[in-house]
């Protein structure tokens, strides 16, 4: 799947959030949200960013799509930097990609119809034919499995799991070539989540898309994509092939992250756990060199003097972690070696 | 009920419905189940399946709301709190029973520090002085884990994380040493990694003091984590109640099979589309009349639309409200939900 041609290179993105203080209000100090981050989206693939609060995962797809406005970088989109356009044709650019939200509830207009609330969308973009418009709609409430007597309701008379195929169905409406999937099943129940998933799959084959996915569960992550960034305190940890990730994770903190999810799995075969002492640090103040270094158990003198370099784990496998300055590393057998 | 004297909390056809302008709600109907000291029980169900619920009634919280007990018993080491007053009910409420809700932030007070709102709980339960009752305060902070308990005790719950404060929830539900623990969704609201620290402190304080403790969550993962055994609720019903080993080893009712089947896996990679379980849960206003699943169960037969199932014991407390199970008692097929349709 990444055989693909480049649709999506972000390069050096930074994101600060200015924090006021004083008198007068004067910038005293910045969040460092996203803080230079580099990746590239391909044609027909699904990446995943995945990272607990305050990892920067959501502000990276805002600021792809400029609803922040970035403080350097640069989003090549198609061939075009994103971050240079101007307002009105960044308008348009939207037609291209397209975001859902985490929460179908508040990203819905209650006073508007599912026939109003698309239509809009395709007004705004130009899209198809006035006189087509309602056959359109309906068409495309088919497709996300909602019914044709439903096109005149309007939100408060959907469930949560029907009103995020509304917000599916809009996305669609311009027919983008990226959508990005802000916490997109977050919000529902397992087995809504399933029916959302699967619906997100069907439409990835049906119209050739292209998603970021955007979540903090692992368990969606691997279920629906093929390549997945990691994030800690707005830096890139790793960026791997599904396989990969899941199978040898590259980074310490994957590892970890991997192993503090409950299993589902009997009682008896449990997997060996760590569990990560403290909390996230405070994005305004970071910790030198290696973000993850204060929580991490094989932390060392390198690791809080210098931010490490990506070092290639596997084809296909990127992580900064000085550990692997010879080369990738097995962390089960580590562990056992060093009995943590 | 020969080990009588062990059990601490036995729930008797429970029934809590809110009575609002569209009509009767029934949130918990008809739910027995029992726990013994030492013992973990899960309650795991989706949005509206009556877990939350079935927790408020036990504490009596529902005061104040449309809800109301309608009928059972909540014996509670033999007493039946549903006749209690509410003054005695208070003297129970964070002493012999404990609660840890969701969100910490909102169960916390914002204006008064952390250390008062722990010795507060300990004063009112115990004859303590102000001093005293601090330095239990203190204590309590250090066993659930936080560090500087004497400077922390100071600070107020703004001044925490979220992880921090859920361990100041978990020292204010224990420092009377409750004999029934309740956790609602106690790490929903949590990171991963957080969330493996809260989990595991849990279970060490629930080792350490020998009490009960009810988890309720929606997250299967939890349950397996935490509990001994575990009741599946649906529409405010229990479906099927097994140990956690036989639950998810070999779910015997249906929803049960369609929940474990539509959890994606972080552990096996799938190309294939999830099982789904179609449809949606019914409107509490409008349930069907036969089996509550019936409407959305692959397997589902004529009498499941006409007529409720029992719970049925299969063996040694191993319940299943299923016809199918009732009739023949075979194995259901797995191949039923392969066809993910609909979507």
């Amino acid at each position: 799947m990444t055989g693909g041609k480049v649709l999506l290179e972000v390069k050096n993105l930074k994101q600060y959030f200015p924090i006021k203080g004083g008198l007068i209000g004067r910038t005293i100090n910045h969040v460092k949200a996203v803080d230079d981050v580099s990746f590239t989206v391909h044609e027909g693939e699904t990446l995943s960013i995945v990272g607990e609060s305050g990892s920067g995962k959501t502000t990276i797809g805002r600021s792809i799509i400029r609803l922040e406005q970035a403080n350097g970088g640069s989003v090549i989109f198609d061939g075009e930097d994103l971050l240079s356009l101007s307002n009105r044709q960044m308008r348009k650019k939207r037609k291209d990609i397209q975001i859902i939200f985490q929460d179908p509830y508040a990203s819905l207009n209650p006073r508007q119809t599912v026939y109003q609330i698309i239509n809009e969308a395709m007004n705004i973009q130009g899209v198809g034919n006035k006189s087509e418009r309602r056959q359109d709609i309906l068409n495309l409430m088919e497709t996300v499995g909602l019914g044709a007597h439903q096109i005149d309701l309007h939100p408060h008379q959907f469930s949560g799991g029907q009103r995020q195929r509304i917000g599916i169905a809009r996305a669609l409406s311009v027919r983008p070539k990226l959508i990005i999937c802000d916490e997109a099943v977050s919000a529902l129940d397992v087995s809504i989540q399933a029916q959302v998933l699967n619906l997100l799959k069907k439409l990835q084959r049906k119209y050739m898309l292209t998603y970021l996915f955007i979540s903090h569960d692992l368990g969606v992550v691997r279920h629906i994509s093929d390549r997945i960034i990691v994030m800690y305190l707005g830096k890139i940890m790793e960026v791997s092939g599904k396989k990969d990730l899941f199978e040898t994770p590259g980074h310490p903190y994957t590892y970890a992250l991997l192993s503090s999810i409950p299993s589902t799995k009997p009682t008896g075969e449990k997997k060996e756990r760590i569990i990560l002492h403290g909390d996230m640090p405070s994005p305004i103040t970071p910790p030198s060199g290696c973000p993850f270094h204060t929580r991490c158990p094989y932390a060392f003198s390198a690791c809080d003097k210098t931010l490490p370099p990506f070092y290639e784990a596997r084809e296909n496998q990127q992580v900064s972690c000085h550990l692997l300055k010879k080369g990738p590393v097995d962390f089960t057998e580590l562990r056992k070696a060093e009995d943590f | 009920m020969e080990k009588d004297k062990d059990i601490v909390l036995q729930v008797e056809n429970l029934q809590t419905s809110f009575f609002t302008e569209d009509g009767e709600l029934k949130a918990v109907n008809d739910v027995s189940f029992s726990i013994e000291k030492g013992q973990s029980l899960g309650i795991v169900g989706e949005s509206g399946s009556g877990k939350s619920i079935t927790s408020l009634s036990i504490l009596r919280l529902l005061t104040g709301t449309t809800g109301k007990i309608i009928g059972g018993k909540i014996l509670f080491k033999g007493e039946d709190l549903t006749t209690f007053s509410e003054k005695k009910m208070q003297s129970i409420r964070g002493n012999r029973i404990s609660m840890i809700f969701q969100e910490p932030m909102t169960s916390l007070n914002p204006t008064i520090t952390i250390g008062e709102q722990i010795a507060e709980v300990i004063r009112g339960h115990q004859k303590k002085d102000r001093k005293s009752a601090w330095e239990d305060a203190v204590k309590m902070l250090s066993g659930v884990g936080i560090p500087e308990p004497e400077k922390r005790a100071k600070q107020y719950p703004f001044q925490l994380s979220g992880g921090m404060r859920q361990r100041v929830m978990i020292a204010i539900a224990i420092s009377c040493q409750p004999e029934l623990l309740i956790a609602d969704e106690p790490t929903t609201a949590l990171d991963v990694t957080i969330q493996a620290q809260i989990l595991s402190l849990i279970k060490k304080i629930q080792r350490r003091s020998g009490g009960a403790l009810v988890m309720i969550t929606h997250d299967l993962g939890v349950i397996a984590e935490t509990c001994d055994a575990v009741a599946v609720m649906y529409c405010g019903k229990i479906v099927e109640y097994a140990s956690v080993a036989e639950l998810f080893e070999s779910p015997k009712h249906p929803y049960t099979m369609g929940l474990l089947n539509s959890i994606p896996s972080h552990e096996t990679d799938s190309e294939e589309d999830l099982y789904i379980i179609d449809g949606q849960v019914p409107s509490p206003y409008e349930l069907p009349n036969g089996c509550l699943f019936a409407p959305r169960c692959p397997y589902a037969k004529e009498i499941c639309q006409n007529a409720l199932p029992e719970l049925l014991n299969l063996y040694g407390n191993r319940l299943v409200r299923c016809h199918m199970q009732q009739t023949e008692g075979r194995e259901l097929e797995h191949d039923r939900w392969k066809s993910p349709s609909g979507s």
